[in-house]
């Protein structure tokens, strides 16, 4: 509301590039949901790289505890139902979100982002089945498109990462489609054509830079959105098959037995919850930073 | 309201809902189209029973013989006969199974819609204050989780520690009495399907209030000397909820599937846990009846939010 | 003469920024006289909206008004409750807006819009209704009983304008304070709402605040004009005083700035050198100084006060375009950079 002298101040023809990236990390960084969000995920990590070589106890050996046990010194979060160690067994399930979360978002990427650009940028036919696509996709639930795949494809931790990508890859493509048809009538795209640049240069060096920051929003609220997704998958029997631990399956097992052994649905649910907040909050984080009106 | 165009409108759209119906159910049917025989096989049915059981199912024509006259059957609401039970015929049981899950499902809706924009609302004209600051937060929270695991939650309490701590009197009882239930057994799970979209709407609703408020026909409003409340419920509010009609799709759809996940936990006897049965039981047949059905659901829920679209937005016409 | 109905003292609003407190509206006084039609004068953040926002406390966040009096029948609008004032408002004083589209609910018809102003002082639906479509062809809106169920995206601007004066003068208040209600406007569109207000003022008695940037509506509408700069008035005066003979140099610039139609060809399109003032850190002594051809060494240090320059008119400057034209040959001058007249540049960069 200051009203500061409205000077005229010449427009660089590209946009500035370092200042708006520098900007955001420095808004980022005040942010304190979003870094204990970044926290959290670090931690996760570490865990998730300490389980391939170490965990308390081995991950798949029955019996190292009384079944259905609560938790105990020897065993933190207690014993599942095969007398399996549960923490134990939630560090081994960190390898499973992350690696589907993250597998899932590089796949969406790499199909949506490259489709998204051609369409926007090339319009015509092209554009056309996609944006056919993209609509006939958008009213059918993704999670019943996944089950179907993964119900035909069999349950294995690849076919998920590729089912859930086949389910949101639309999202993404449509964004980025979005993003292209507006930024290929500003002015520096216009330059760089008339400059002689090719179609690719300008997507890549010009187009892509520019949306990178949806994009990046984008793929990091896939993450928990996929993570979510297998927690279902599992839920449902149709996630990584038996006996590789993951979240959801171990909350599917042990909701079953919850008068018995609460820990058992407890500790994979809370692991879940909070991992997927913290992907949220630091979704939200990026997403304030990078918004260039700063409402806050 | 209800011009000649929109009744125009909503036949086309039942017409695309047909289509989209055939579509998925073809899908399944074609994808999966190996898969009872196997089953039966498995089943231990060999030599004459095999093939007697097969040709009572007609699985032993060839496949293009075998979609015609399942889509002749689709077009006749006739969607076969159940695999596990012989004799007993799908249709009755997917329709039933419908209308349970979008009871639970409108349920939920209404949940979701209530509580999420009367905190949105409140978040809103409360912006900056603590108020503000802990539903924003528990927002957040709420759509991060996953809905079995609220549902767990609240299992936990109210079915768990609630029984103990009242020796009993109080508890809930995870069951699902006759066809349709009651509202003792339809609350919790209805609140773990919707918690997390609640929360959804709430922060949408909230971010969209404090837009509208700064509008500048709110400021006339006031000048002309309108009451407050009057002012947030009958000018801001209305124009607030826009965006938030327009999650209503996806919205619904998540809830939608969300209930598949929670039909089963509460044993809620929907599509979502006849998908689960029927795939544990290999019944295919079921399993593209499920899907059939589901694939109605979404387009009807679709239509209806758009239908909704025009009620509230009067510059929507079809 | 009647004594006014409205009479502002010292009103002073400020917005308090990340930056700091501007002064939007600092020490304003003015009177309103029961009947006349009063034009506010000046440039985008001049204060001029702020203050007519002020009288009725509609002022947004973060601004406040910190000190001062409205006084509306001896009652100081600033000091009455929240529900005192909300009863004043659309009552005894209206205001309508600047843009007709965003300024009505797009969700709701506009008749109704219309009968709320009534609804919400005590009149009875059926009452309100029959009014309304009386106010509206009063505007001149023609077929106004199916124009009431109208949406506003179904009318055109002008018939939306026409709406909203309808809306302001619904309960027939003392008051009606227009800001810049023909801005969002075709001009043929412009003129029509000027001469039904014209008319609206003569036949009501409302007494009508103009607020407007262009001097062109307040020579068609206003009888009395309050020129405003930087949240000061600068010049107050009959309008045909001031357009005569502006004292004020601001005034006396912006009169020049309007192209003429009789002008020689040769003569170039003046402008007011320099940029708005930043109202955060205001410059010192008297604001204008920064872009005044005729300032001295004492318009930088010290702000000049209202005094009479002339019967009824009165000005805030320490030179008045009366010693220019005598001592600094205003009439005849070409260049009119800041001190290019009276040749006053204490080593400032401009």
């Amino acid at each position: 509301m200051a009203a500061t002298a409205a000077a005229v101040i010449t427009r660089p023809i590209a946009p500035e590039q370092a200042s708006l990236w520098s900007d955001a990390w420095r808004r980022l960084r005040r942010n304190r949901l979003a870094l204990a969000g970044v926290i959290y995920l670090t931690f996760v990590l570490i865990i998730a790289l300490v389980a391939i070589v170490w965990t308390p106890y081995s991950t798949f050996r029955v019996g190292v505890g009384i079944p259905y046990s609560g938790p105990s010194s020897q065993h933190w979060f207690g014993v599942d139902g095969l007398g399996r160690d549960t923490l134990s067994r939630l560090m081994a399930g960190a390898q499973v979100s992350l690696i589907v979360g993250v597998g899932t978002q590089v796949l969406v990427l790499a199909i949506g982002v490259p489709i998204g650009l051609a369409a926007g940028y090339f319009r015509g036919l092209f554009d056309q089945v996609v944006s056919f696509l993209i609509n006939l996709f958008y009213g059918i639930p993704d999670l019943l498109v996944a089950l179907i795949l993964v119900f035909l494809l069999g349950p294995s931790l690849t076919n998920i990462i590729i089912a859930i990508a086949v389910t949101r890859w639309m999202d993404m493509a449509r964004l980025v489609r979005g993003q292209t048809l507006s930024l290929r009538e500003r002015e520096f795209v216009e330059a760089a054509r008339a400059a002689g640049a090719k179609p690719a240069k300008i997507l890549v060096g010009h187009i892509l830079p520019n949306a990178l920051g949806p994009i990046i929003i984008q793929a990091t609220f896939g993450i928990p959105a996929a993570i979510l997704f297998e927690a279902f998958l599992s839920f449902l029997g149709l996630g990584v098959p038996p006996p590789t631990p993951t979240w959801g399956g171990m909350a599917a097992e042990g909701i079953v037995t919850i008068r018995i052994s609460p820990a058992m649905v407890i500790a994979p649910s809370i692991a879940l919850s909070l991992t997927l907040m913290a992907f949220n909050f630091l979704g939200d984080g990026l997403r304030d930073a990078l918004d260039p009106r700063g409402r806050r | 309201m209800f011009t000649r165009g929109t009744l125009i409108y909503i036949a086309q759209r039942l017409v695309l809902i047909l289509l989209a119906v055939l579509g998925v159910s073809s899908l399944v049917f074609l994808g999966i189209h190996r898969l009872p025989g196997d089953a039966l096989f498995s089943e231990h049915l060999h030599g004459d029973q095999y093939q007697q059981t097969l040709h009572h199912y007609g699985l032993d024509r060839p496949l293009w013989v075998q979609y015609v006259s399942f889509l002749a059957g689709m077009l006749h609401g006739d969607l076969g006969e159940s695999l596990v039970n012989r004799g007993v015929p799908i249709t009755p049981i997917v329709v039933r199974e419908m209308s349970v899950s979008a009871e639970i499902g409108f349920v939920a809706l209404l949940f979701t819609i209530g509580v999420g924009m009367l905190f949105g609302v409140v978040a809103a004209i409360r912006q900056n204050t603590w108020t503000d600051y802990l539903l924003s937060t528990a927002s957040v929270v709420g759509y991060s989780m996953p809905n079995f695991v609220i549902a767990t939650f609240l299992i936990l309490v109210f079915g768990i520690w609630l029984d103990n701590l009242t020796q009993g009197t109080f508890y809930f009882q995870i069951g699902w009495p006759g066809r349709y239930g009651n509202i003792g057994a339809i609350w919790l799970p209805a609140f773990a399907l919707g918690f997390p979209y609640a929360s959804i709407v709430a922060r949408l609703t909230r971010a969209s209030m404090l837009e509208v408020i700064r509008q500048d026909y709110v400021r006339t409003a006031r000048a002309k000397g309108l009451r407050e409340s009057v002012i947030m419920i009958r000018h801001a509010l209305r124009n607030a909820l826009i965006p938030v009609i327009t999650i209503l799709g996806p919205l619904v759809i998540g809830i939608i599937t969300g209930g598949v996940v929670i039909e089963n936990i509460f044993g809620i006897p929907g599509l979502g846990k006849e998908f689960a049965n029927s795939i544990l039981n290999r019944d295919y047949n079921i399993v593209i009846g499920v899907f059939t059905g589901y694939a109605a659901l979404v387009g009807l829920a679709n239509l209806g939010v758009d239908l909704l679209y025009v009620v509230i937005d009067p510059r929507i016409r079809y | 003469m009647p004594s006014p109905i409205l009479k502002v003292k010292d009103l002073q609003t400020q917005f308090l920024t990340h930056d700091g407190i501007v002064k939007a509206v600092d020490g304003v006084s003015f009177d309103l006289y029961p009947g006349e039609s009063l034009g506010i004068v000046g440039e985008s953040g001049s204060g001029k909206s702020i203050t007519a926002l002020s009288i009725l406390r509609l002022v947004p966040d973060p601004g406040r008004v910190v000190s001062g009096k409205v006084l509306f029948h001896d009652k100081d609008l600033l000091q009455i409750s929240d529900e005192e004032i909300r009863e004043i408002r659309g009552r005894d004083i209206a205001m309508i807006f600047q843009d007709p589209q965003s300024s009505l609910n797009p969700v709701l018809r506009t008749g109704f819009q219309v009968d709320e102003a009534m609804l919400a002082h005590g009149k009875s639906k059926a009452e309100a209704r029959s009014r309304t479509i009386e106010l509206l062809n009063k505007v001149r809106i023609p077929a106004a009983a199916s124009r009431y169920k109208d949406f506003p995206h179904q009318l055109s601007g002008g018939m939306r304008q026409r709406a909203m004066i309808a809306m302001g003068l619904a309960n027939a208040p003392a008051i009606l304070i227009a800001d810049e209600p023909t801005t969002a406007l075709d001009v043929t569109v412009q003129a029509q709402i000027l001469e039904l207000l014209t008319d609206l003022n003569r036949e009501l008695g409302t007494a009508i605040v103009m607020i407007t940037h262009n001097m062109g509506v307040v020579a068609g509408l206003c009888s009395r004009v309050i020129v405003m700069y930087a949240g000061q008035i600068v010049e107050q005066g009959p309008v045909d005083q001031i357009f005569e003979n502006p004292q004020h140099p601001y005034t006396w610039s912006l009169l020049k700035s309007i192209p003429r139609v009789d002008a020689l060809r040769h003569e170039r399109l003046r402008s007011i050198e320099g940029i708005a003032p930043d109202l955060l850190h205001p410059p010192s002594g008297c604001r204008f100084h920064p872009r005044c051809p005729f300032r001295v060494e004492k318009c930088f240090t010290d702000e000049p006060l209202l005094q009479e320059v002339a019967p009824g008119q009165v000005a805030a400057c320490w030179v008045t375009m009366e010693r220019a034209r005598k001592e600094m040959g205003a009439d005849e001058l070409v260049d009119i950079r800041p001190g290019a007249a009276s040749g006053v540049h204490p080593g400032e960069i401009i």
